[in-house]
């Protein structure tokens, strides 16, 4: 590249740069594409073998009759409170756990620390059933608490946000306490308001995980008016001998993904944002 | 700030004590202390059993009970968990919403929890948890743990009583299903009743190419190879498949035909003897000659049913569930040709000694209850074993009538005895039919094995036929694992 | 040059190991101490004695070794490959201004999928007769491949390995999809918060682009790359839902009785659905805490690793 002229140079780059992410992007794309696809054909057509890539016609109706064979909109009510509800304490105690990993010196920061990163790494599904006795020994089964509580903990976030808090220079704590701030103002004026990018990311990870999680909420929760998203459509649209309506599936799907991609697409600025406006300049 | 966060990380951490502390009381661990309705229900029985001391026999808990849901119309609550498809869960919420109108005192919560092994997996959680509802289906092979832990409640009272049994009675199921119930624990007791979800396999086949050839449904083993063998030699396709979403139904059926005992009556396992080998060898060397073949090799089927390889004719026979019949039928607008389908019972070694197979759940009453809500469950069960009941649950899912009552129910030998068109509802008729000819449907015995018995043989199944294992040696292996 | 400890950080820790001992803690110590009951009984809990049996039981059963194996290649051979591809593109994606968050809301897309979909995309992808895989080779002139295929593995070994090795490409390429477009995500987080500052100056001195990459990028990065990498390690320890997708509850094409991609977690829950047999519950004990030491030792690794190659500010 170096015998080329400057700018041509750069739009070579440019448009290179622009094939390869159009390329990547497709593929990604290609099951996002093909779940909203079978969502929108006939049932006759789902059968069909060799799969469509286009659906022959649109059949709209699918989402309707989604909706009236499981109550989804119930279970994504719920999913939405349970979501809030885990996210805005999560989020409270990820801060806070994450600003004394990150910040305070304290005997044991470095065992708690480590404590925190073993809980990471211990599968969920081995803890279910101890999890399940603990929760029926509190009376808790088919309540909110089941659902909410064992999720507050999240020690990827925790590990998350402390990495960000080390990045914030030491100067500016400095700073802050020569002008008497205590941890927490110091906390909430100064370092939140820098790793806002990161904060969004946690949410955005915790809601995720309230939806895409399975295995607990199907066992604490025995009554449609409590189930969440992910039991409706794992066991909604099996039909008695055991094959599944995949176009009504991928309907429901569809239905409860869209939340997700518009709490993205609010959180897009926060998040793109803090992430420019992350380095701090001398 | 250090004292105001102190304070108030303090207020969060004495009310989740709280929390636990007040729940702790209600539902601690060790045995459930009695409940308010047991304490009455023993207080009224030990005073009934005073006042009638020195009256004639003293009446029983169950009596008492009964007395207390049918004559003193004792408001009773019970929840009844079952495991069935979401298009049919509707008809059986009407069946139990129609109950609790016959019986304004029982509230019935009625809920759905998926497919089988999910409800399988919750009732054994919520046993450890004592939270069980008080009514659930349930697979045969769970029983036997079930049983030896005292989880459920020994049915026979309630069979043979009088007032609200159905022993002998015009709705009493056929005899073979009681005898399945009966065989889960020992002689003089019955843990289970069975379901209104009772299904066998059929043999399904392409009418058309059979009436071209003039050939009438396969009875034996020897006709489904003959026919198998020509349909190979003209179409250059397997002529026959067998459907393994049950992975021992294959194994099972045909070494059971071929003579093998597959579990003793003494609950011992006995699948590795010589007529479990014939078996094998005799599907392997069916599939090595290309006759015979398995849903996983078909190009469209790719799964463990053969439909979907059956309607664009990869294939010309099967053996599958009469209530998946449905999917059997070629739909033109899938793509497929149209072409006419028949039913018929499952093709046997020896036709004097046929095997059939009987498939479905059966209602497990819990002891985590009063012996009201027993009555009161008992009293679903019942009703849900009604004929009138059921004809239209029976007419929309294709499953079995479980008592000849409810096969004589008029509107049902009408949807039986309709005429030939291509609907599902015909073919569900004709695959019902095809299973009511056979005198009597058998089953295995269950035994705490059973389902890993059922896993490892499916998983034998399939490594020989697809796997190109050695049956004998794989045989020995899968009977030592079992050991 | 802080003298005093703030112990208020206990504090602040507090409701968060309040619930990790509820939730976490106490039924870690559980499963720890009923791997070592042996003939434990699900239903009514009684148990024979305490013993190391179990342990002693998976190590000597081939199937916990494959599935080491399979969990091991998910987290060291395809985490580092979705790492390098995550890299590039998110080096491709800083270097855009306004189409960024365009491909943003794309690479995001993924995390959304729900599971189940994804699983049945790529088998049907992959799918022997009519998938998208074999009929891309098609159009390059190959022979298609029988990608998920369980045929004659029982009677041959070659032809074992053989399906072997193509069932874990196939996981292979599930893996980098699934992880691509959370550690995209967070590299770009990362990329952005390189100061300016350093890269500017130094294209002033007139470092190429690699060179840029390599001295500047690479080391400031370090942070994060490691942040990943740790994460995204213990993420592939906990395969197990995905794989279930794509090859069934019996970890394999069929025709397959070895379970052949069977992984850590998946043992663990095969073991705990024999609940009813005796012993079966402590058996998943022992395999998870095998599985959380191995963990530990990794990260381990990781960090003692840090204090010599990463730099914090």
């Amino acid at each position: 590249m170096g015998a080329l002229p400057v700018k041509t140079a750069r739009l070579l780059r440019q448009m290179l740069t622009h094939a390869f992410l159009s390329l990547s992007a497709v593929l990604v794309l290609i099951p996002f594409y093909w779940m909203a696809g079978t969502s929108l054909k006939p049932s006759a057509e789902v059968e069909r073998v060799p799969p469509t890539l286009f659906p022959g016609h649109f059949r709209w109706a699918n989402y309707i009759d989604a909706i009236r064979q499981a109550p989804l909109l119930t279970y994504l009510l719920n999913t939405i409170i349970v979501g809030i509800a885990v996210a805005a304490v999560g989020t409270i105690i990820t801060v806070l756990s994450a600003y004394a990993f990150a910040r305070m010196h304290f005997p044991g920061r470095q065992t708690l620390f480590f404590t925190v990163l073993a809980m990471m790494m211990i599968p969920q599904e081995m803890l279910i059933i101890t999890n399940f006795r603990t929760i029926a020994e509190f009376g808790w089964m088919n309540t909110w608490q089941a659902l909410i509580v064992p999720f507050w903990v999240n020690p990827f976030n925790i590990f998350l946000l402390r990495q960000t808090f080390m990045q914030i220079p030491d100067e500016l704590y400095w700073a802050a306490k020569v002008e008497g701030m205590g941890h927490f103002r110091y906390l909430t004026r100064v370092m939140l308001p820098l790793s806002r990018s990161t904060v969004a990311v946690t949410v955005i990870f915790t809601m995720i995980w309230i939806w895409q999680t399975y295995a607990w909420p199907n066992l604490v929760t025995t009554k449609d008016e409590l189930r969440l998203v992910s039991n409706g459509l794992q066991n909604a649209f099996t039909n008695s001998v055991g094959t599944i309506e995949y176009e009504l599936q991928m309907a429901a799907a569809m239905l409860v993904t869209l939340p997700l991609i518009l709490l993205f697409l609010l959180l897009r600025k926060p998040i793109l944002s803090g992430m420019i406006h992350g380095g701090i300049k001398g | 700030m250090k004292p105001r966060l102190l304070l108030a990380w303090l207020l969060v951490l004495v009310s989740v004590l709280a929390a636990c502390g007040r729940h702790a009381d209600e539902g601690g661990g060790g045995t459930p202390a009695p409940t308010a309705k047991e304490t009455e229900t023993r207080a009224t029985e030990a005073k009934a059993e005073e006042t009638a001391a020195d009256q004639a026999p003293e009446p029983s808990p169950l009596d008492e009970a009964i007395r207390s849901v049918l004559v003193d119309r004792k408001e009773v609550s019970i929840s009844f968990w079952t495991g069935t498809g979401a298009a049919n869960f509707p008809v059986l919420e009407e069946m139990v919403r129609a109950f609790q109108q016959q019986y304004p005192n029982i509230k019935v919560d009625f809920s759905n929890q998926g497919p089988l092994a999910e409800l399988t997996d919750k009732l054994t959680q919520n046993i450890v948890a004592k939270s069980t509802p008080t009514l659930s289906n349930l697979d045969a092979s769970t029983f036997p743990e079930y049983i030896a832990s005292g989880a459920i409640v020994d049915l026979l009272p309630y069979y043979e009583h009088p007032e609200i049994g159905l022993a002998g009675k015009a709705t009493d199921p056929f005899s073979y299903y009681i005898d399945e119930v009966k065989s889960f624990s020992p002689q003089g007791t019955m843990y289970g009743f069975p379901t209104n979800k009772k299904t066998a396999d059929v043999l399904v086949y392409n009418k058309t190419y059979f009436d071209a050839k003039g050939w009438e449904p396969p009875a034996t083993w020897d006709d489904v190879v003959r026919y198998a063998k020509a349909i190979k030699e003209e179409t250059g396709k397997p002529g026959f498949s067998f459907d393994n979403a049950y992975g021992d139904a294959p194994f099972a059926l045909l070494s059971r035909q071929w003579g093998s005992p597959y579990i003793r009556d003494d609950g011992a396992i006995d699948i590795d003897n010589e007529a479990g080998r014939a078996a094998l060898k005799f599907y392997r060397e069916n599939m090595d000659l290309g006759y015979f073949t398995m849903p996983a090799l078909l190009p469209s089927a790719g799964g463990k049913y053969s439909s979907n390889g059956f309607v664009k004719e990869e294939t010309y026979m099967f053996v599958g569930a009469a209530a998946g019949i449905q999917f059997a039928i070629p739909n033109p607008e899938s793509g497929h040709s149209s072409f006419e389908i028949g039913v018929a019972p499952v093709p046997q070694k020896d036709p004097g000694n046929p095997v059939y197979y009987s498939k479905g759940e059966n209602y497990a009453i819990f002891s985590n209850s009063t012996e009201e809500e027993r009555v009161a469950a008992w009293l679903l069960i019942a009703f849900l074993t009604d004929p009138g009941q059921n004809v239209n649950w029976l007419i929309r899912t294709g499953n079995l009538p479980i008592s000849q009552a409810m096969l004589d129910e008029p509107e049902y030998r009408n949807f039986l005895d309709a005429e030939a068109d291509n609907t599902p509802e015909y073919y569900r008729a004709a695959a019902v039919k095809a299973v009511l000819s056979v005198d009597k449907l058998t089953f295995n015995k269950a035994i705490p094995k059973s389902a890993a018995l059922a896993e490892a043989v499916g998983q034998m199944w399939e490594a020989v036929m697809i796997g190109g294992g050695d049956p004998d040696k794989l045989l020995s292996e899968t009977a030592a694992k079992l050991q | 040059m802080l003298k005093k400890y703030d112990l208020v950080a206990y504090l602040y820790l507090l409701p968060a190991f309040v619930f990790l001992g509820i939730f976490a803690f106490y039924p870690l110590i559980s499963t720890l101490i009923t791997s070592f009951k042996s003939d434990f009984q699900f239903l009514t809990g009684h148990y024979a004695g305490l013993d190391i049996r179990h342990y002693a039981e998976i190590f000597r059963d081939p199937v916990f070794l494959r599935a080491l194996g399979n969990t091991c290649f998910i987290a060291f051979v395809c985490v580092p490959a979705t790492m390098l591809i995550a890299f590039v593109l998110a080096l491709g994606l800083h270097a855009l201004r306004r189409t960024q968050g365009l491909y943003l809301t794309i690479f995001y897309l993924p995390q959304v999928t729900n599971v189940i979909a994804a699983g049945l995309v790529f088998s049907f992808i992959f799918n022997t007769h009519f998938g998208l895989a074999n009929m891309v080779l098609g159009w390059f002139g190959f022979d298609p491949v029988a990608w998920i295929s369980g045929e004659g593995i029982v009677g041959s070994r070659a032809r074992y390995l053989e399906a072997y090795a193509r069932c874990l490409f196939v996981l292979f390429v599930y893996t980098v999809w699934d992880g691509l477009s959370l550690q995209v995500l967070l590299f770009l987080g990362g990329l952005k918060n390189i100061d300016r500052q350093y890269l500017d100056s130094a294209m002033v001195d007139g470092a190429n682009r690699w060179r840029l990459v390599r001295h500047i990028v690479l080391p400031l990065l370090s942070p994060t790359t490691l942040f990943i990498f740790v994460t995204s390690v213990i993420f592939s320890f906990r395969a197990y839902a995905h794989v279930v997708a794509m090859f069934g509850p019996s970890y394999g094409p069929p025709g397959d009785n070895s379970k052949m991609m069977i992984t850590l977690v998946g043992y663990i829950m095969d073991a705990l659905g024999d609940y009813l047999e005796p012993g079966a519950v402590s058996r998943a004990g022992a395999a998870a805490v095998t599985l959380v030491l191995m963990v530990m030792v990794v990260v381990l690794l990781q960090f003692t690793l840090t204090k010599r190659w990463v730099h914090y500010r």
